[in-house]
């Protein structure tokens, strides 16, 4: 057993030591991780029992869920890092589950209700994830910076691959202001100084009853208390900007609000470009404040129903 | 500020007919039927009492536990009182009139309705005492709500994306009252000879059963044949025992190839549906040709995951037929194997896309 103290000269687990995490095989740097298999456990004693004591576990079902935030890098070919790649090209076009390795996070699959405690534990590939929202933003003051939640779970029994990569993989740049641009069809958009990317998956994890199976069947009823499948019910793709003002009003960029076709809206983060080409606005807002004055405007994206069934239909990456 | 838990039913257990259950609810009614008559009697007020029989019902509403914790939850009961109704010299009351088995993916539970005959003398039809419920300690085997991994499902065609089922076992019972034996020359009426109080009494009330007895004077043997006339209560029989029930299932669209010059976005191929049936000839409902009797061609299945019914198999090297671990939902003593299908609701929605189902069963 471990002394409590610093006696035991530990060597503390770090994100340095660690190391990072792969995405559908491709390493990526993240500032940080926080993905986990999650699942309600409490206890219910609404009962009539003989006695106020909690002797009742519910426990419910079980799934992956977190969150990555990583600079937006690219290498001394001044390519997009791969991993960032495939995060984008699936947000924008969730019809394939990501993966994810790493060498930190513990998973267990089996049933919880069966395996309580430290049983049965696994390094696994996370080999089921949907990306619930991104959000790729920059401003004049921080280089550009994506923050993605996830959805998933663990499909199959694999173990967690991770090869250390080679050194090359990491060196690189973080995408600065300097790299960005952003213009529409009726403004060139000179005064901007930040903005806001978003893609949000409206995703469904339902579970079922499990199917009769006889074993003379060959078929096996598995049973499983991780979510069942990843559905995704609606695709929404915003954004938001803050503009500097040179005088005190601007009749002619002012947004009032409704949709503009064929507005282009882009932005440009490096090798990276966002087209909204219907932009539908919310109305700009503009306080008055001693400092500088700083107009906020907000959209979404008009697209076909179908749009997100194929890909780069907000982001294409050169 | 006093502490009294004595207010609180947490801390009450409940036995009904003697054995012990843990339910979210009971509650127990007792009616007894009584109205005033006005007659042609030279006066509006009421004069004249029209006192009836005496009804006592106990409704339950108890979750489905898997652990140790399953020898006392809803469906315990339910399926010990499903068994007494098929096995009457068993029954004690009170009575099962209706369960129904709420199967969902985060909780399931029964509701179960029961008939008593109101006796006051009846003291174990429904028992109220502080005993902590044993089966419920830890120590022994842990306790939990039963989940959407614990059951399986075959419902007609239906096995696949099921997400709620409901079974609702419904007994029909008859209350019948008799006269007085002629030959009885006891004490009417029920409570202690002379010590009932708070209500109007006469010389002889009594409590003394009549035991039925053969010609010769000799004692009867068979069941039922102590009862006590005379008094308010009914004679329960049970006359019928039917099961149907309910459930959703969402439901898989998908085009898996394009035949007919149907177009590549229709579902009217085989197997590009699940539970809902677009293709032609084929059907969602178990409908019937002449001259024969059409049931659903799988078994209707409900089973529960039983971790010592697995263990038991496991050590005997067994290999039961209704499968490893799993046991059925209803008593074992019936046989619901045979169903029809007989509403088929489809709803599209933004969502998943459900239908609901409504299906009955043949009771073997």
């Amino acid at each position: 057993m471990a002394y409590p103290g610093i006696l035991t000269r530990a060597e503390f687990a770090t994100g340095l030591i660690t190391r990072s995490v792969k995405i559908n095989g491709y390493y990526l740097l993240v500032d940080n991780c926080s993905i986990n298999q999650t699942q309600e456990i409490d206890t219910d004693n609404n009962f009539i029992q003989g006695g106020p004591g909690a002797s009742i576990s519910n426990i419910q079902s079980k799934k992956i869920s977190g969150s990555l935030s990583f600079p937006v890098r690219v290498n001394e070919r001044f390519e997009l890092e791969p991993a960032i790649k495939e995060i984008i090209n699936h947000s924008q076009n969730p019809i394939n589950a990501l993966s994810m390795d790493t060498n930190h996070l513990l998973v267990h699959k089996d049933i919880t209700a069966e395996n309580g405690g430290t049983d049965n534990n696994q390094l696994l590939k996370i080999n089921s994830m949907v990306v619930s929202s991104l959000e790729l933003s920059c401003s004049q003051n921080e280089s550009a910076s994506m923050s993605v939640n996830f959805e998933g779970m663990i499909d199959s029994e694999i173990n967690s691959e991770f090869t250390v990569p080679a050194s090359f993989d990491v060196l690189g740049r973080a995408l600065s202001w300097g790299d960005c641009n952003a213009s529409r069809e009726e403004s060139s958009m000179r005064t901007i100084t930040s903005f806001k990317l978003t893609v949000t998956n409206q995703i469904e994890t339902p579970v079922f009853l499990i199917p009769y199976q006889t074993e003379e069947s060959g078929i096996a009823s598995t049973r499983n208390d991780q979510i069942q499948l990843l559905g995704i019910k609606g695709v929404k793709w915003t954004g938001s900007l803050t503009e500097l003002l040179r005088s005190g009003v601007e009749q002619n960029t002012f947004i009032h609000g409704g949709w503009m076709q064929g507005e282009n809206l882009t932005f440009k983060i490096g090798p990276i470009t966002a087209k909204y080409i219907t932009p539908l606005f919310k109305i700009s807002q503009l306080p008055l404040t001693s400092s500088v004055l700083t107009r906020t405007t907000e959209w979404s994206a008009l697209m076909s129903p179908n749009r997100p069934s194929y890909g780069n239909g907000l982001f294409t990456i050169v | 500020m006093p502490i009294n838990n004595n207010l609180f039913g947490v801390y009450k257990s409940v036995k009904l007919g003697g054995r012990e259950v843990v339910a979210s609810s009971f509650s127990r009614n007792r009616n007894m039927q009584a109205s005033s008559i006005n007659y042609v009697q030279g006066t509006p007020k009421a004069r004249v009492m029209d006192i009836g029989t005496v009804d006592e019902t106990i409704s339950i509403e108890a979750p489905i536990f898997v652990g140790a914790g399953s020898t006392v939850d809803g469906r315990n009961i339910a399926n010990q009182k499903i068994r007494e109704i098929l096995n009457p010299q068993t029954a004690v009351l009170p009575i099962l009139t209706a369960a129904n088995f709420s199967i969902g993916q985060d909780s399931s539970s029964v509701s179960l309705t029961l008939e008593s005959d109101g006796d006051p003398n009846n003291t174990t039809a429904f028992e109220i005492s502080s005993s902590s419920v044993e089966a419920l300690n830890p120590l022994g085997t842990p306790t939990r709500l039963a989940k959407f991994y614990d059951i399986r499902v075959q419902i007609g065609s239906r096995k696949y994306f099921v997400m709620s089922a409901t079974i609702n076992v419904s007994a029909t019972t008859d209350k019948k009252y008799f006269f007085i034996p002629g030959d009885w020359n006891d004490y009417r009426g029920w409570g202690t000879l002379g010590g009932a109080t708070g209500y109007d009494v006469g010389t002889g009330v009594g409590s003394t059963n009549l035991t039925i007895r053969n010609a010769d004077g000799s004692a009867r043997s068979g069941s039922g044949i102590t009862f006590q006339p005379g008094n308010q209560f009914p004679f329960i029989g049970i006359s019928g025992l039917k099961i149907s029930g309910n459930g959703k299932a969402a439901v898989l669209l998908e085009n898996l190839t394009d035949s007919g010059g149907t177009g590549t976005s229709s579902f009217l191929d085989t197997n590009e549906s699940i539970n809902l049936s677009v293709q032609s000839g084929t059907t969602d409902i178990t409908l019937q040709d002449p001259g024969v009797v059409r049931y659903e061609n799988a078994d209707f299945r409900v089973e529960i995951y039983d971790p010592i019914w697995h263990a038991a198999q496991t050590a005997g090297n067994l290999t039961p037929s209704a499968g490893f671990g799993w046991t059925s939902l209803l008593s074992t003593d019936i046989d619901t194997s045979r169903a029809i299908v007989h509403t088929s609701n489809f709803s599209l929605t933004p969502g998943l896309m459900t239908v609901d189902f409504n299906f009955i069963t043949w009771i073997k």
